[in-house]
């Protein structure tokens, strides 16, 4: 039994090293390669999104993006971090890039404001702790380190990077998104 | 329990439930499609804006971008015409009212609640000033006008079929407003030009 276990580890390719004979062949404008590594990623770039936006369309065109721009600087990748990382900093900056156009084109909107507010409402049923409602509802600066901190499990240096803040506040921000979250699933 | 305790229990609980949340969630679409699109178009992403490009129409876009020409044009317009407004003033061919007409919406939106009613009082408002106002201009700034409000109600008109497919797009939505808002901005200006030659002739018959 434990040789048959041994035989096949032995013919299952590393998916380390497979990802990065797919990287090298994207790099070379392998559009199929590319494709392949979409999907193995998609799923978790897109639930990134999804929990830093709070909006499923939104999300999907992060992710879009993300990846567009992801083939786009595929040459500037040298593999120094995994394939994984390199591309939810790219979603990552995207989504706030998203966030920063937003409120900017919000400021020219003083006249309709609050018109699509009860449309965003996050729905609430009044049941158990739901988590996903709790952590949208967190102050984005609280929310995004959660997700990258907590949930994905960057360092607080990873996650000052990515969304270029200072290592403690990153820290500080945990601490506050962890303490609304307890605070919410006490009441 | 002591408050130490609770807090452990507490801090506890929250690792639990994180631990549980899924990694993965699949998107609401099929995207590779458009990034496809975008590869074999060789767009680059950082010059393009952050909205997709796929499954929305093209008439969106370039819409979107003429009537931000749209508005600036009009003042070089007017102001190109300045010296005519003694010729002949015309009318469109329409009353201002009709040229302009309702507010185009979304199939699913109330306009009471999207645009809102402090909008549609202030277009309103605007649009009854301008019924006359806007003979003051010169025929070529009129015809200017009238192409410039088609423009942006062009994209109006985009836009909110995509919502009706797709209500819950954000950055639609977002359109959407910008639009309104650009139609506003668009009655305001004309409103304040044409008032002020109002004024102006007005001095002018006050001081023959």
């Amino acid at each position: 039994m434990d040789a048959c276990f041994a035989a096949a580890s032995m013919t299952e390719p590393d998916p380390r090293l497979d990802e990065q004979n797919l990287v090298g062949r994207a790099q070379q404008g392998d559009v199929a390669a590319f494709e392949t590594l979409y999907r193995q990623h998609v799923g978790r770039v897109f639930a990134l999104c999804l929990r830093m936006t709070g909006q499923p369309a939104l999300a999907d065109d992060c992710v879009q993006e993300a990846f567009i721009k992801a083939w786009s600087k595929l040459s500037g990748f040298r593999g120094q971090s995994a394939f994984g990382t390199w591309l939810h900093r790219i979603a990552v900056n995207q989504v706030l890039g998203q966030k920063r156009s937003s409120q900017r084109q919000g400021a020219h909107l003083e006249v309709l404001a609050g018109e699509f507010k009860e449309r965003s409402e996050p729905a609430s049923d009044g049941q158990e702790f739901d988590l996903e409602n709790a952590i949208a509802r967190l102050p984005a600066g609280a929310r995004d380190v959660l997700l990258l901190c907590g949930v994905y499990g960057y360092s607080h240096e990873e996650t000052a990077g990515m969304l270029g803040i200072a290592t403690g506040t990153s820290k500080a921000q945990l601490h506050r998104a962890r303490r609304l979250l307890k605070d919410q699933m006490d009441r | 329990m002591n408050t130490r305790q609770t807090d452990d229990n507490a801090d506890s609980r929250l690792d639990k439930a994180l631990a549980e949340l899924p990694r993965e969630l699949a998107p609401g679409r099929e995207l590779w499609p458009g990034i496809a699109e975008a590869i074999a178009n060789g767009d680059d992403a950082d010059r393009r804006t952050s909205r997709s490009n796929s499954g929305r129409p093209l008439l969106v876009r370039l819409a979107l971008a003429a009537s931000l020409v749209a508005v600036s044009s009009l003042a070089t317009a007017w102001w190109m015409g300045r010296g005519s407004t003694d010729r002949a003033l015309i009318a469109a061919g329409k009353p201002f009212s009709a040229l302009v007409g309702p507010v185009i919406l979304p199939a699913s939106y109330d306009e009471t609640r999207v645009p809102g009613a402090r909008y549609l009082q202030d277009r309103a408002e605007l649009v009854q000033a301008l019924e006359e106002q806007i003979l003051l201009l010169p025929e070529e700034t009129q015809k200017k006008v009238a192409g410039d409000i088609k423009v942006i109600h062009d994209a109006l008109k985009d836009i909110s079929m995509e919502l009706t497919g797709d209500p819950g797009n954000v950055l639609l939505q977002q359109l959407l407003l910008a639009m309104y808002q650009r139609e506003l901005t668009l009655l305001d200006d004309l409103n304040q030009m044409t008032a002020a030659m109002k004024a102006q002739r007005t001095e002018k018959r006050t001081e023959i």
